[in-house]
């Protein structure tokens, strides 16, 4: 803390770099987490545990010898004096100290300091409360995250190409799995709140940043943390029993027991998910009181642009229901620490001592000793989240969507409220589904009738989508940009996406597809070809804004065709091959499968090729890009009627507005957009 | 405006037409072939059998929905393209009430169509199991499957055999960690939880070897946990079933609800 | 970096009226706050009732451990001591209200000690339970319940700390009482939690 005060009174000069505006920066973040690990870690394992713990019997591990529960409890608490160490080294801490010891409140012009006014690039890379430059950072974070992902995803792809495991041991697969579906959740659950949610929505509804901007980067904070920590998952081997290794063998569910007997990679897994999940919330809480208090005088509920209702839902979701993931991973944590039994009903060593269940103190000669855990808790306690979350992911996509078609279709968004009402139906249906991920699990089997009922339901507000979509586009004078690409592919996509979910909320037909293939190809239309080529067509759309300059057309078209024949290709072959019956997370599979998997596997290839060749056009053209006007695609939304680059509180006055987001197609009437002087309605 | 297509949703309605039929007998001509050729397991069950024809029913419901959607989003690209930027707007429609109105009851209508499908078959997996059904004790454990027969002497077995045409119960539990226990032959398909017992029933019609797969990853070697499964004419099975050797006692997990005696835990009564 | 990311508009000295009104602003963000705090509770709660319900060991309580004995008088003595403070709180938030800074101040510095004195008696109250973390699955949730409610005692810290140095210097007046009304969201719903986990081993007595 002393370090961060400090920073901040010398931090006075007007323009360009000083070294000492690297104090507070994430440099000192850094430097103060690696010292906290240690600190933590050493703390716990040479100080605290041999010393204070070891014997007395208030906690696990008390055994004369044991000193591997005190390696994990060690690790543990390196982690979290890391993410501590982080928050105190960047300054976020800084308000709550001065607001405690009772010093005086920072005024406007320290609030602006702390936005990086007249800070040059180093307000990148500092906790700093603009929300656009909070944007930028969630963009270069969510991509990097995207990418690795897709990474683990092309080794996953790898190994699968034929039959027979080559390319990775077992236990290395089972952790690139798990790795690349928790990266990925974090990723598209991040990768429309964060850069857009962020950069955008106050512009859209013409507030001069987040309701609480020191909140804002300090959900960013926690992300970036999230991720550092996330990175120590395939290294960490603390020799825990079973001799599993590193890395985490359990799939993104983190289904106990499995999750209680898997690598030491579980702590910082379920460390860094725990981080991400509060700095999801954090966003969520921030961004549904910047919509519900920060509107533009004229902005009603009924004029916000479709991306914003999107947002909103996602933020909802993720306020109610990530609680119930991070509850599911402190259990996990507990039960591999501090040896509780959430998960666990019984424990014991089989006949030739193989210990069995977990970590658990055991026997190992056949004894069982009841403990009263249930796995099932742990399936409910995360399906309630995962359920909502998958929703949580799409919807902005839908309401990206639903913002983009009236722009490139020179229309009015067909029936407004129609989609609000689908965006919604989702929102609230989606709280009432998650056991249809329990149809084979038996618990509560007498149930299944009703969640096939409500899983059925929540296709109704789903197809409201495609209603507006088909409306919006008919008649319309159709401009064929990325971005309306990328729309018209989520039509497509998600559409599949939606088919094929149909199959799945079915209980015969589900009993025979879940757990396999089908299921994966399932999610990943609606994830892949929906969310995420939606996020992808969102980059080429907010990009003039954002970074002032144009992407390179001729490349996102070639990326875009690439992208969705590779997809298509891949995954329909891929929902053939869960058809003929194949297991999801597996290493190697029967030869019968090989073909379709063949085809996957080459088509993946093409899939990421078109997507390093996506990245390749935004960072060349944030390079080196044709610079972008203020409002390039004409459309309608506040974002568009002010300058780029947007200054620094984005309004010199508050526009008030007038009508609805999409009235194209109408007289143009001066001022009928917004009331802002020198604000220009687009034809 | 654009008036130049005043038939547009007449032209994309009769291509919707057109494409639903070319789809529809495109696919009821396929399936049976790609069903023959592996593109879906044998069915060697009725309960199995009655699956894939809700998957068929639904299959031949999708396929309207779908090129609905394809046919009027392909004709409006194909219809209103707007070589570039266009310098002027489209027709300011920003809804229609009834149309609106039409498609949620439609699809309202669908989705209690296909919950009316579903819930037939739903009912015969509820059904409580006959009285003569010939239990299987089921347990999955790090990464094989164990069998008992308590019906005939428990007996046990690291192989599945079952006789045909007669319902067999089978009670699955696992003794480590969460498992999924599939035959995708016969159909049936329950997780195998540790502490609890699941119970599926199921009645094979068909011989032949098949394959019990786990579906939930379960460690290292869940790819590998596949083991056989026979299903055999009612003579052999017992012919067989005699012949092997008596677990020696249950494994503990099935005398769960008995089992009121708590052994003495780590730590307990630890004074205060 | 590039350079188009520069914003070249320095807005020295430019008017900065809000239409925001900052009162609703604080008040929505700590409620959804509270919301998010409510439901985590909700769902260690909710595990506590599934794993009674589904109990399928006979493994529920600790065996060898007649009763929670002394802890449950401590766990008393901490709710009581809890409710002392919310109401001293709410005695502050009504001075607050009415101007009044001797009722503010006597309220939030009474609201603080009770604060404190809970703390030490959370940290007496983890050390006297008659079990440990692997005694079974009562073990594992109601420790993890209690840790929960500490942990509202740890993050209450700055709050209590902060309010009552700021009350001292006579910050707060009917205008600027943001602080205390905020805070007293969390801190009425840490008191309610400090209660349930009172009420819970007697309205759903652990034994079974």
């Amino acid at each position: 803390m002393a370090t961060a005060t400090a920073g901040a009174e010398s931090t006075t000069t007007r323009t360009g770099f000083q070294v000492s505006k690297l104090f507070p920066s994430y440099l000192t973040g850094a430097i103060l987490a690696v010292v906290g690990y240690f600190a933590g870690y050493y703390l716990i394992k040479s100080f605290v545990g041999p010393h204070l713990l070891a014997g007395t019997g208030t906690v696990p591990g008390n055994e004369p010898g044991d000193t591997y529960n005190f390696t994990e409890q060690a690790l543990l608490w390196g982690f979290i004096f890391m993410a501590a160490g982080w928050f105190i080294g960047v300054g976020a801490l800084k308000y709550v100290f001065t607001w405690l010891l009772g010093m005086k409140d920072p005024d406007h012009a320290e609030e602006m300091k702390l936005a990086g006014k007249d800070d040059g690039w180093i307000r990148y890379f500092r906790f700093t409360t603009d929300h656009k430059v909070v944007g930028i950072q969630y963009l270069v974070l969510v991509s990097l995250m995207l990418a690795v992902g897709g990474l683990l995803a092309m080794m996953i792809r790898t190994e699968l190409i034929f039959p027979g495991a080559r390319a990775f041991p077992t236990e290395t697969y089972n952790t690139i799995v798990t790795m690349h579906g928790l990266l990925m959740i974090m990723a598209t659950i991040s990768m429309f709140i964060g850069p857009f949610g962020n950069f955008i929505v106050p512009i859209m509804i013409g507030a001069r940043d987040m309701a609480f901007p020191r909140l804002n980067a300090l959900s960013f904070a926690f992300l970036l943390i999230s991720m550092a920590i996330f990175a120590f998952i395939p290294f960490v081997d603390m020799g825990q029993a079973g001799g599993a290794g590193g890395g985490v063998q359990t799939g993104w569910t983190l289904y106990g027991p499995l999750a209680d007997q898997t690598g030491s990679g579980i702590i910082p897994l379920a460390v860094s998910v725990i981080l991400a999940g509060v700095s999801s919330m954090l966003g969520a809480v921030n961004l549904i009181t910047t919509v519900m208090a920060m509107r533009a005088p004229g902005m009603t509920y009924t004029r916000l642009p479709m991306f914003v209702w999107g947002i909103i839902a996602s933020a909802i979701l993720s306020a109610l229901a990530t609680s119930s993931f991070t509850v599911d991973l402190v259990m996990i944590l507990l039960d591999r620490v501090y040896k509780t039994g959430f998960f666990i009903a019984s424990t014991g060593g089989n006949a030739t001592g193989v210990y069995l269940i977990g970590s658990n103190p055991m026997p190992g000669n056949g004894q069982t000793i009841p403990i009263g855990g249930n796995a099932w808790l742990s399936q409910n306690l995360f399906w309630f989240f995962g359920h909502p979350e998958v929703y949580l992911i799409v919807l902005p996509a839908f309401g990206w969507v639903m913002e983009v078609l009236p722009v490139f279709a020179r229309k009015p968004l067909f029936g407004y409220k129609t989609g609000i009402l689908g965006i919604m139906g989702v929102t609230v249906l989606s709280f009432l589904v998650w056991m249809h991920h329990e149809f084979v699990s038996g618990f509560l089997p007498e149930l299944r009738g009703f969640y096939m009922a409500t899983t059925e339901m929540i296709s109704i507000p789903t197809g409201l989508v495609f209603l507006v979509a088909i409306g919006t586009l008919w008649r319309g004078k159709l401009w064929m940009t990325v971005p309306m690409l990328f729309a018209l592919s989520f039509v497509w996509n998600f559409l599949i996406g939606g088919l094929t979910g149909v199959y799945l909320s079915d209980v015969p037909a589900d009993i025979q597809l879940h757990g396999g293939m089908f299921v994966t190809a399932h999610f990943h239309f609606t994830f892949v070809g929906g969310a995420l080529f939606g996020f992808f067509g969102a980059v080429y759309y907010w990009m003039p804004k954002m970074t002032g300059r144009m992407m390179d057309e001729r490349l996102g078209q070639i990326a875009f065709w690439g992208m969705n024949i590779g997809f298509n290709v891949a995954f329909l072959s891929m929902l053939y091959v869960g058809l003929q019956g194949m297991p999801r997370r597996v290493a190697d599979y029967d030869p019968a499968f090989a073909t379709a998997n063949f085809i996957t596997s080459i088509f993946a290839y093409l899939l990421a090729a078109s997507i390093v060749l996506y990245f390749y056009n935004i960072i060349v053209s944030w390079i080196a890009g044709e610079k972008a006007e203020a409002n390039p695609w004409g459309a309608k939304t506040l974002e568009w009627q002010i300058p780029t680059p947007v200054p620094l509180e984005n309004f010199e006055e508050i526009p008030v507005v007038t009508s609805g987001p999409y009235d194209y197609g109408e007289p143009v009437t001066a001022g009928s957009s917004t009331g802002a002087p020198g604000v220009q309605v687009a034809g | 405006m654009n008036s130049s297509r005043p038939n547009a949703i007449r032209t994309a309605s009769i291509g919707w037409v057109i494409f639903t039929v070319i789809g529809e007998v495109i696919y009821l001509l396929l399936a049976p072939i790609l069903a023959a050729n592996g593109a879906i397991p044998v069915v060697a069950s009725q309960r199995l059998a009655d699956a894939y024809t809700i998957m068929y029913i639904f299959t031949i419901a999708a396929i309207p929905v779908f090129t609905l959607v394809v046919t009027f989003v392909g004709y409006a690209i194909y219809a209103f393209w707007n070589k570039g930027r266009p310098t002027e707007d489209g027709p300011a429609i920003t809804g229609n009430a009834r149309l609106q109105l039409t498609w949620i009851l439609i699809s309202i209508a669908l989705a209690g169509f296909l919950y009316v499908v579903g819930f037939q078959g739903l009912a015969a997996i509820q059904a409580s199991p006959q009285s003569n059904a010939i239990v299987v004790n089921v347990t999955g454990e790090q990464w094989l499957w164990n069998y008992s027969y308590p019906g005939y002497k428990n007996a046990g077995s690291t192989t599945l055999m079952l006789p045909i045409n007669h319902q067999i119960l089978f009670r699955i539990h696992s003794i480590d960690v969460q498992h999924s226990f599939w035959i995708p032959e016969l159909g049936v398909k329950e997780d195998a939880v540790p502490g609890e017992i699941n119970q599926a029933t199921i009645t094979p019609t068909r011989l032949g070897t098949y394959q019990v797969r786990c579906m939930e990853l379960c460690g290292i070697y869940h790819a590998y946990m596949n083991t056989p499964v026979e299903v055999v004419s009612m003579s052999d099975f017992l012919s067989w079933v005699q012949a092997q050797p008596p677990v020696v006692a249950p494994p503990s997990a099935y005398v769960l609800p008995s089992l009121s005696a708590p052994v003495a835990l780590v730590g307990v009564g630890k004074s205060s | 970096m590039d350079a188009s990311l520069e914003h070249g508009h320095a807005e020295a000295g430019a008017s900065h009226v809000s239409h925001v009104d900052d009162d609703q602003k604080v008040r929505i963000g700590m409620f959804l706050y509270v919301v998010t705090d409510i439901l985590f509770a909700l769902f260690l709660l909710i595990s506590y009732l599934f794993l009674r319900a589904n109990n399928t060991q006979g493994a529920w309580f600790p065996a060898g451990v007649p009763t929670l004995g002394g802890v449950q008088g401590i766990a008393l003595l901490e709710a009581i001591l809890l409710v002392v403070s919310g109401i001293a709180f709410i005695v502050a938030h009504v001075g607050v209200r009415g101007d009044n800074q001797t009722l503010t101040r006597i309220g939030v510095v009474i609201a603080a000690l009770g604060w404190l004195v809970a703390l030490i008696v959370q940290f007496y109250f983890a050390g006297h339970l008659p079990f440990v973390t692997t005694n079974g699955a009562f073990a594992s949730i109601y420790i993890t319940l209690t840790g929960y409610h500490l942990y509202h005692l740890l993050f209450a810290a700055p709050m209590m700390i902060g309010l009552t140095v700021r009350s001292l210097q006579g910050r707060y007046t009917a205008a600027r009482h943001l602080g205390i009304t905020t805070v007293g969201y969390f801190w009425y719903w840490a008191v309610i939690l400090g209660i349930i986990i009172w009420l819970l081993p007697i309205v759903l007595p652990p034994q079974l």
